[in-house]
């Protein structure tokens, strides 16, 4: 529902969809691995770049 | 929400923990990690990501079930959540998911659906007037309390616990 609306919103907007890329992050004291999905993985930031305008890809690290 | 979180787990290893809308399973995966009985749920066709992030990290305790906001709990109970409702969720993990407003009516009826579940909210301020009418809406239900920002937190960004009220 939400990862629906904001691709179609992309689409329309002809803002540039990364392929899906995997990152590490460190919590817990560990470094954790994720697969981000094509839209850059947290959908928040996602929303936001595509209001703005700006280039999805790695969406997810400014969270 | 993470760095607060990192600061809470050793208190809930052993505690059942629901994330909604979990996206990538960041913090569900990693509360699992560190001994919480963790639920991560997001719409059936994200569930495969939540599946591959949990095996990346080894987190094979994780229940990974759908829970669509504003449907009934019969499929998450099917997949293998029943031991999460009525009551069994101590926390529900919830990570910027009101950035469209117009869910947030559906996902407060997930919340209450997970009904004696103390909630830990996370949010960036996008459109004040409408996060202010949702939290109204929450406050019926759960007593707010905000947290005191984690080192190098946005300002914009809001970190909260919800405590249910009694008859809610």
């Amino acid at each position: 529902m939400r990862h629906a609306l904001l691709a179609e919103i992309a689409s329309k907007r002809r803002v540039a969809i990364d392929e899906a890329q995997q990152q590490r992050v460190e919590y817990f004291g560990r470094t954790l691995v994720l697969q981000e999905d094509r839209l850059g993985g947290v959908a928040g930031s996602v929303w936001d770049c595509v209001r703005r305008r700006l280039p999805l890809g790695g969406a997810a690290s400014r969270c | 929400m993470m760095r607060h979180l990192e600061s809470e787990a050793a208190g809930l290893a052993g505690r059942r923990v629901v994330e909604l809308g979990a996206g990538t399973g960041l913090a569900g995966i990693g509360l699992a990690l560190c001994g919480a009985h963790v639920a991560l749920t997001d719409l059936p066709e994200h569930l495969a990501l939540l599946r591959i992030n949990a095996q990346l990290n080894h987190a094979d305790s994780v229940l990974v079930a759908p829970l669509a906001w504003g449907d009934d709990l019969t499929a998450f109970r099917a997949a293998g959540g029943d031991a999460f409702c009525d009551g069994g969720t101590d926390l529900v993990l919830v990570s910027d998911c009101i950035y469209n407003l117009s869910y947030a009516p559906a996902l407060l009826q997930a919340l209450r659906q997970l009904r004696g579940a103390a909630v830990l909210f996370a949010f960036s301020e996008r459109n004040r007037d409408g996060e202010e009418r949702f939290m109204d809406s929450v406050r019926q239900y759960y007593a707010v309390r905000e947290l005191p920002p984690q080192p190098q937190q946005p300002p914009n960004m809001h970190l909260q616990y919800w405590t249910p009220l009694p008859a809610s």
